[in-house]
């Protein structure tokens, strides 16, 4: 199931709950199995989304089954061309850690199930990069990265709340140093803000030596700048207002959850009154009963 | 056998893979190694004696993600 197709399934869930809520208004009888049909269909998406997350994973990281391999040779001697392949390499792998690690916590802060990350990583093509130093190892791992912010965190930013973005500060942890280490050599200003981390990095080593009880502060410090710099930095690579986006924090999924807590809270109430209802009832009855009786 | 982050590995597929992190888990020892030469080409592996063999649960996939994202990190 695509983003488009998800879009579309939350439009036609959303314009359910919208008939739904009329009809628990005009106290409609079909409105409970309205409800019990909206109820199936989340249902249904939230299996789609965790079968697609187990196909993305596979695509991503494996995709012949098991597999298996015998070792040739073992070399950490290895010349100067290779050396610069096996930089790059370690970066783009590392970037893939970091970013699927932080989008993770995105949306566990969002409320929001984790398959939407491989739904997204499913729609992301890895590239094929070729050994290549200087410039051109900077440029390809670069791109590599803004491909990825831009599939992955593009179609994310539109779930991200002022709110839940500040959160993710206090859970970024050892996350915000490589993200945000990945983040400026991928953004517009790369210069600007390579300057700016090579500093708070030299503070934060002056500080390990000099007054190891502020470390934990300035780690927090630096992992809230490395945040910034994300952001920032998606805001670069995707090419839209991510501030924008911030502000306007209604989403599909939010407006779905909260439509549907005041759907049931109103669903309870009918419940509740007609079991009222049916109580008082018994108890006249029961009352006439005993009166005829005594 | 200790592979640090960097160490290059041919295997019999005629490829040679670089060590992105080597993690201990539940007393196995997984790798997750990158293609060199093609990027998208890269898997978590648990080691067995000379043999390497890709991890094919989900659930253990997602936790070693997490797990390679904190060794990485700590370097």
């Amino acid at each position: 199931m695509g983003n488009k197709e998800i879009e579309e399934y939350l439009n036609k869930i959303n314009k359910q709950v919208d008939i739904t809520n009329e009809l628990l208004e005009k106290n409609d009888k079909t409105a409970n199995d309205r409800m019990a049909n909206f109820n199936q269909q989340l249902s249904h998406i939230n299996d789609t989304l965790t079968w697609q997350r187990d196909a993305a994973l596979r695509t991503m990281i494996y995709d012949a089954g098991e597999r298996r391999f015998k070792i040739q040779k073992v070399r950490s001697d290895i010349d100067a061309n290779a050396r610069n392949a096996v930089t790059k390499t370690i970066i783009c792998g590392a970037g893939v850690l970091a970013f699927t690690t932080f989008a993770s916590i995105a949306v566990q802060k969002m409320g929001l199930d984790n398959s939407i990350i491989a739904e997204l990583q499913q729609n992301h093509e890895l590239m094929a990069n070729q050994p290549m130093s200087g410039d051109g190892m900077i440029n390809t791992i670069v791109e590599y990265l803004q491909n990825y912010v831009t599939t992955v965190f593009g179609p994310l930013n539109k779930y991200l709340t002022l709110e839940n973005a500040q959160d993710f500060v206090n859970e970024l942890g050892p996350v915000g140093s490589i993200a945000g280490l990945i983040a400026l050599i991928s953004g517009k200003s790369a210069g600007k803000n390579f300057n700016e981390w090579a500093k708070k990095n030299r503070e934060l080593e002056v500080m390990r030596e000099t007054m190891p009880q502020d470390v934990a502060a300035g780690k927090k410090a630096f992992a809230e700048f490395s945040f910034k710099v994300m952001l920032e930095s998606m805001h670069n690579s995707i090419g839209k207002g991510l501030e924008d986006i911030i502000k306007n924090c209604a989403t599909s999924f939010k407006e779905l959850k909260e439509s549907f807590k005041t759907k049931n809270n109103k669903n309870k109430l009918n419940m509740m009154a007609s079991k009222m209802k049916e109580l008082n009832q018994t108890e006249i009855a029961e009352e006439n009963t005993n009166g005829r009786s005594r | 056998m200790l592979f640090e982050i960097g160490t290059v590995l041919e295997l019999d597929d005629q490829k040679n893979y670089t060590v992105i992190s080597h993690i201990n888990y539940n007393s196995k020892q997984y790798l997750y190694l990158i293609d060199i030469s093609d990027n998208s080409n890269m898997m978590f592996c648990e080691l067995q004696n000379d043999e390497l063999v890709t991890v094919t649960d989900l659930k253990l996939l997602e936790q070693l993600v997490l797990l390679a994202n904190k060794d990485v990190n700590s370097l």
